[in-house]
């Protein structure tokens, strides 16, 4: 399998804009599948530069022809939110470990009230003092 | 007084906007969250200049020394009651350099500005000794400043960062002035029908995911919510005269502001890790 580090691509990896930026760059890239995407050399990867990889290369990503290589929880979790949001079919390795499918996460549900007035909560930190 | 989320709208809604010289009675203000700073801000700069009135105000200051010096240092009514068109460079220079973590800076609408303005928060809270996870903090503020600047329609905006040693929380507040949330989504026509609905329906919407102006969808609020429910972290967002507020548990308020203020203004609290 071939392995890409993200930094190839783009020369951070947080917005959308660098998102896109590294689906182009990899595209030109995908004649030889799968692809392994390393994220194990950056510092800070977004949920949304995610996002936006994972939307511009849904026909491989569906395909299973791209693995992220992650090497922690976090960045897990952000794929799981991913997978969960966007319905897709996400696969990565965790350090060397085996190929995995990520077990796509929803977003929680929160418990919604509406008020006419709002009231500051009482247990909520004041000013310092 | 504090000025808080809970009374700035209510404070700004009192202000006489026929008066040639509008009053804002800050007199009896003891303490500014940063929220407030932002949507006080937000006010003076939409009504200064924004509407093309070219209102100058006349402010009562506080009357507490404290509250009156951290305006002055935050170099408030400078900031905010002039012509972002036609400031100097050297002088914008000035405001958008933060320096700590108890800063206002302002933010100017460019292509890598949320990457900037990230790397920025990023190395702050890494020179101090402060335990939240600096990067849920970094990401948070990397998604509202690439909304302002997506959806915005507007220039520049403010960005205020604060350390409170005994609640031990980082705070960041985020204003502008610009379309708003209900202008930006309805201009999407899957979400149309926002147009006519109340502000704090379309900003609970944009919570949800892929909820977007853009026709493929966009998760950035929905990140935001996430990443701060994540380390129990609490926000507050004001858009139009609509608020969605989450409290530390998880649980989400939505409701009208006594004033209907163009753009979006959020304040989100960030924790120390124990």
């Amino acid at each position: 399998m071939k392995s890409i580090p993200i930094k190839q691509l783009c020369s951070t990896c947080v917005t959308r804009r660098r998102g896109q930026e590294a689906a182009s760059k990899l595209r030109g890239q995908m004649h030889v599948q799968p692809v392994e995407i390393d994220l194990s050399d950056v510092q800070m990867v977004s949920a949304s530069f995610l996002d936006e990889l994972v939307c511009q290369l849904m026909p491989y990503v569906g395909s299973g022809n791209i693995v992220f290589r992650v090497t922690d929880a976090d960045m897990e979790r952000k794929l799981q939110q991913v997978a969960g949001i966007r319905s897709a079919p996400l696969f990565c390795r965790s350090g060397s470990g085996d190929i995995h499918q990520v077990i796509p996460k929803s977003p929680p549900t929160y418990k919604l009230t509406y008020v006419i007035a709002k009231t500051p909560e009482h247990d909520e930190s004041g000013p310092p003092s | 007084m504090d000025l808080t989320f809970y009374n700035v709208d209510q404070l700004c809604s009192r202000v006489n906007l026929t008066h040639d010289r509008p009053l804002i009675d800050l007199s009896d203000v003891t303490f500014f969250r940063p929220f407030a700073l932002v949507y006080l801000g937000m006010f003076l700069r939409y009504h200064g200049y924004h509407a093309g009135r070219g209102i100058g105000f006349t402010v009562q200051p506080p009357v507490n020394d404290q509250a009156r010096a951290y305006l002055a240092q935050q170099n408030f009514w400078e900031r905010f009651n002039f012509d972002p068109a036609s400031i100097q460079g050297e002088k914008l220079n000035r405001f958008v350099t933060s320096t700590s973590l108890n800063d206002i800076v302002d933010i100017e609408r460019r292509p890598n500005i949320a990457e900037e303005i990230g790397n920025e928060v990023t190395a702050v809270l890494r020179n101090s000794a402060v335990s939240v996870k600096v990067s849920t903090v970094a990401e948070v503020m990397i998604e509202l400043v690439d909304n302002f600047a997506g959806h915005s329609n507007r220039s520049l905006a403010a960005v205020a960062m604060q350390y409170y040693p005994k609640p031990r929380q980082v705070v960041i507040a985020i204003g502008d002035c610009g379309i708003g949330i209900r202008a930006s989504l309805a201009s999407n026509p899957r979400h149309g029908y926002l147009a006519q609905a109340p502000h704090y329906k379309a900003a609970l919407d944009a919570f949800e995911p892929l909820v977007s102006c853009k026709s493929e969808g966009g998760t950035g609020l929905t990140i935001v919510r996430d990443e701060v429910a994540n380390v129990n972290g609490s926000f507050v967002l004001a858009t139009g005269d609509g608020y969605v507020k989450m409290n530390n548990r998880g649980m989400i308020e939505a409701g009208p502001m006594a004033y209907d203020l163009p753009g979006v203004q959020m304040e989100i609290v960030f924790p120390e890790e124990p």
